[in-house]
């Protein structure tokens, strides 16, 4: 019998396959990493943004794409998937995993670096209750936040009303300097947050996984450029695949990108992944074990196919919705350069406390199409009105409980794997009433709701997809232990939200890391005591 | 490195041929009397005064240079052509002469009859000739300019009865062709090769597609042939000697079967029905562009956003023009009461045309002085004022669109 070549494979290189890959190189494991290999195309301008926008005659490079992406990507959710430079991070998904989606906005990455390449950074620790009955070692949890957040840099930390629900103020640095409008927001809610809170509305600043200061290994610190929808050139923005280096300085560990997983065989010793690889190419890797990691729907997909019998699954996801906020006296203003990443936070009690929460940010770092598209006038009316009027407005997105989602995934005979959004029946009676709530919040602290602009997201929009397989006390074949450890294909450990109980209204990719890290240091010495 | 030199290098085909053999990898040197900007080498070359071509290589000659007014007589073309080719004889190589698709011994013109007596000397050398049909496309040079500024000024085009017939090939297909043959020229030595669509058309017709793929629709206005047999003698008679040839040339085209010769050498040329097709769509697209984008920025947009807005269309959109009307083309800021969000609604071709257009536009340094509120341009009071004096244009907008909606339930 021959031995594995590898110890563990991981199969996706985002936040959660490198948080889990860590431990175990640094014990010494033999690591394969694999990825869907795709790699930045386009590269961010190097400037701050509005001066860009005035002097860069190639603007349209990264603003719509060499190949237009921006238009072809017209219909679509986010302005951040219409970001040519950030293409790379979303092309692909579902045809290379064989997913596809009804009523549902399928979002999923096969770069290097996952959607993390993408995403908003925002962060939050869960709450015990958050990993429902899973009998997580807190102690161990704990550390692994430690030791991620030493790696990712955090920032945000203030003594201000969130501060328990983010709960990551001992990890995290101070925070980057609010903008203008950002800065008098914040005072007016110091003045009236007695009432707010009697109200179950809190803000805060938003806690971020962006470096406030430059930090060793050549990552800088956050200097207001504006850039962040297109990708931060300073790196300042946490993305896992500027962790690859660090995981290439372990022996052990081999980074295959561009090899694909669609399902797992057992082997001799362990597991085998047949990938489909570069031009047609292909790598039979030999693992003892397995962590998947390839996002929720990649990483469902594969073990579905893996184990026979689990056909289907809940998929736990947060109903979504936006809207604009004016600050009138700052109407007729210029735009001024400043952070284009989530500035404050806020929550709502509703049946329970603090079930909804959101970010607000700048509507400077956006292209102004963005808003002209929504406006009730037409294009040349909407301009010059937009123009006097977006200085002085900011924009939010907040994330619904998950209670309110009946969205499901199934595999097929064929092996797709179909996504089918579906929403509770209140769904849109909750919106509406968050709606009132928070309209009625932020004019206390002195900001309008602008009509009709609360607007709630397609299914999936959200891009927190999680709980396929979740992690219970006695979990039963398609569900996972506190190692992450699939009933049913021993050996496979999930380190993706897939394994998450529940999905509170919370950022959750932090809590994904911490709880990869923490299987990936558990699956280190539970590798120790098992000869190969 | 394979080495050509080609006489006439700065003409029409020769400039073409020029730049399409050096992206093939071959250096070109070019025997014209100015230099070429397309070839890698010069070397002064004169018809009149055919002084060999002084250079060392021994490289095949492309010979593409001609008389264009005619009043030299043969004697000299044909003179020219015996010296390059004892020059090539005298270097091992040979020259390949193209020709024309009237070239024959009784043509009606002297043009016509000269090709002929070329072509005779290259084949007795051993040469290879190539006649091409009616060249077209690319850069207008040649008889293309002339035709191409005829269709586009006529506000009428004569239909020539009974009606002459052409053979086009596109210029770039014409200098592919010429590249084949430089390839393997052993299977075409002595030969005559013949390259045109192998379907003869109707000259009038082909005159009116290359006029529509310019945005012109004239009239057609039958002729009979004899007319212009006469018109040509009159042209003759008061000294336009060329224009007469050509006219008389036209009328003479003996029909000229070219598929043999295009299997031989494994080419498919595009057809000019196509060429002119795609390029009267381009042209509607960058009209559509240039509405639309001057409609959106208030002012007329840079040329490179134009050309943006039709490459979005024909890339995303399937090169469909919108069937805009006249008024909204001409005078863009009219669009507006087409941009009313209730007739958006309803056209989400037309909303997409829009964004598309607002968003090509604004990723642009104007487009960015349009949409933001940059810093030192402008102050509050003015971006204010211009915010409310929207308003009134944007009210008689709504209004119009509301008649424009109602109407069109009626319709
Ligand atoms: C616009 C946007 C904003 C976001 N903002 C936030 C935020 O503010 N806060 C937050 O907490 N979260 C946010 N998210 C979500 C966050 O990005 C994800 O939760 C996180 O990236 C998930 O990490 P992951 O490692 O599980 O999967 P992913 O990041 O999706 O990575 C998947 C990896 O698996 C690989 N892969 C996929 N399929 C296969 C296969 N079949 N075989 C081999 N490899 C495969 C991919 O190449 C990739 O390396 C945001 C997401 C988006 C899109």
């Amino acid at each position: 019998m021959t031995p594995p070549d590898f110890d563990v494979l991981v199969v996706g290189s985002g936040p959660a396959g490198v948080a889990a890959a860590f431990p175990l190189v640094e014990a010494g494991w033999r690591v394969a990493m694999v990825d869907g290999g795709a790699q930045p195309g386009t590269d961010v301008p190097d400037g701050e943004y509005l001066d860009l926008r005035a002097t860069d005659p190639g603007q349209a490079r990264w603003l719509l794409g060499a190949d237009l992406h921006a238009l072809r990507a017209a219909e679509a959710n986010s302005p951040k998937f219409r970001a040519a430079t950030l293409a790379f991070a979303f092309r692909d998904f579902a045809a290379a995993n064989r997913v596809v989606a009804q009523r549902f906005a399928l979002v999923g990455s096969m770069a290097v670096g996952g959607l993390s390449n993408a995403w908003g950074c925002g962060v939050t620790r869960f709450a015990a209750s958050d990993w429902g009955d899973a009998s997580i070692d807190a102690r161990e949890l704990d550390a692994a936040y430690a030791s991620v957040a030493a790696r990712v840099g955090l920032s945000g930390a203030a003594d201000d009303d969130l501060a328990a629900f983010f709960g990551v103020d001992d990890l995290a640095r101070g925070a980057i300097p609010l903008d203008r409008l950002h800065a008098w927001l914040a005072g007016c809610y110091a003045g009236s947050r007695r009432a707010a809170k009697a109200d179950g509305f809190r803000m805060g600043r938003a806690r971020l996984a962006v470096l406030a200061q430059d930090a060793p290994g050549g990552r800088q610190g956050c200097d207001a450029r504006g850039l962040c929808l297109w990708g931060c050139p300073r790196r300042a923005t946490y993305s896992s695949r500027h962790d690859l280096a660090g995981l290439r300085r372990h022996a052990g560990f081999v980074h295959l990108p561009a090899h694909v997983v669609e399902r797992l065989e057992r082997g001799a010793a362990g597991w085998l992944a047949r990938t489909r690889g570069p031009d047609g190419g292909g790598k039979t890797v030999a693992a003892r074990r397995v962590v998947l990691a390839a996002g929720t729907v990649a990483s469902t997909a594969i073990a579905m196919r893996s184990l026979a019998g689990f056909r289907a699954a809940q998929l736990l996801h947060l109903p979504m919705a936006a809207f604009a906020l004016w600050l009138p006296r700052f109407t007729g203003a210029h735009a001024v350069p400043g952070p284009a990443t989530a500035q404050l936070a806020f929550t709502l009690d509703g049946d329970a406390p603090q079930e909804v929460c959101g970010y607000t940010f700048s509507t400077h770092g956006l292209p102004m199409t963005e808003f002209l598209r929504h406006a009730p006038l037409s294009a040349a009316g909407a301009a010059p009105l937009l123009r006097a009027l977006l200085p002085s407005c900011i924009v939010a997105n907040c994330f619904l409980p998950s209670r309110l989602t009946r969205s499901r995934v199934e595999l097929r005979d064929d092996g797709t794997l179909v996504v089918t959004g579906g929403e509770a029946e209140d769904a849109a009676e909750f919106g509406e009433r968050v709606r009132a709530r928070l309209a009625a919040a932020f004019a206390a602290s002195g900001a309008r709701m602008l009509p009709g602009s609360f607007r709630r997201g397609a299914a999936g929009a959200d891009v927190h997809y999680a709980g396929t397989m979740p992690m219970r006390a006695s979990p039963r074949p398609g569900e996972c232990d506190a190692d992450g450890e699939l009933r049913g294909l021993e050996g496979v450990h999930l380190a993706d939200a897939s394994a998450l109980p529940t999905l509170p209204a919370k950022s959750h990719t932090l809590a994904v890391m911490a709880n990869a890290h923490r299987i990936g240091a558990r699956l280190a010495r539970r590798l120790a005591t098992v000869p190969p | 490195m394979r080495s050509v030199t080609v006489t006439g290098a700065t003409g029409y085909v020769g400039s073409h041929f020029a730049r399409a053999a050096r992206s093939a990898g071959w250096r070109v040197v070019a025997a014209s009397r100015h230099a070429s900007a397309h070839a890698d080498a010069s070397v002064p070359y004169d018809l009149r005064t055919p002084a060999p071509v002084l250079h060392a290589e021994a490289t095949p000659i492309v010979h593409l240079a001609v008389l264009t007014d005619g009043s030299d007589g043969p004697e000299l073309e044909i003179a020219a052509a015996r010296t390059l080719l004892e020059e090539a004889r005298k270097r091992g190589t040979y020259v390949l002469f193209v020709s024309s698709q009237v070239a024959r011994a009784d043509a009606p013109t002297a043009y016509g009859r000269t090709k002929h007596s070329i072509e005779e000397v290259v084949l007795a050398a051993g040469g290879i000739v190539v006649r091409p049909g009616l060249v077209y496309g690319g850069e207008a040079g040649g008889l293309y300019a002339t035709l191409l500024r005829a269709a586009r000024r006529a506000v009428v085009l004569p239909a020539i009865v009974p009606a002459p017939c052409v053979q086009p090939v596109h210029v770039d297909d014409l200098a592919a062709a010429l590249l084949r043959v430089l390839e393997s020229p052993e299977r075409w030595f002595g030969r005559v090769l013949h390259l045109a669509e192998p379907e003869p058309q109707p000259f009038s017709a082909w005159m009116h597609e290359l006029a529509a793929a310019f945005g012109r629709a004239p009239r057609r206005v039958p002729v009979p042939a004899a007319l212009v047999r006469a018109g040509a003698a009159l042209a003759a008679a008061i000294g336009a000697r060329s224009l007469a040839d050509r006219a008389r040339s036209l009328l003479a085209i003996p029909p000229m079967a070219t598929a043999s010769d295009l299997a031989a050498l494994g080419l498919a040329l595009r057809s000019s029905r196509e060429v002119f097709a795609r390029r009267a769509v381009r042209r509607a697209c960058v009209r559509e562009g240039a509405a639309l984008l001057r409609y959106v920025l208030g002012a007329a947009p840079g040329p490179a956003l134009v050309r943006r807005y039709a490459r979005a269309i024909e890339a995303l959109r399937d090169a469909q023009p919108l069937p805009l009307p006249r008024w909204g083309l001409r005078i863009p800021c009219l669009l507006r009461a087409l941009d009313q969000p209730r007739l958006r609604a309803a056209d989400a071709e037309w909303q997409w045309r829009v964004h598309a257009a607002a968003a090509i536009a604004e990723a642009s340094p104007q487009g960015a002085r349009r949409f933001l509120a940059l810093a030192g341009r402008g102050s509050r009071a003015r971006r204010f004022a211009a915010a409310l004096a929207a308003l009134p244009a944007e009210a008689l907008a709504r209004a119009a669109s509301l008649a424009l909606n109602t109407r069109r339930s009626r319709g």
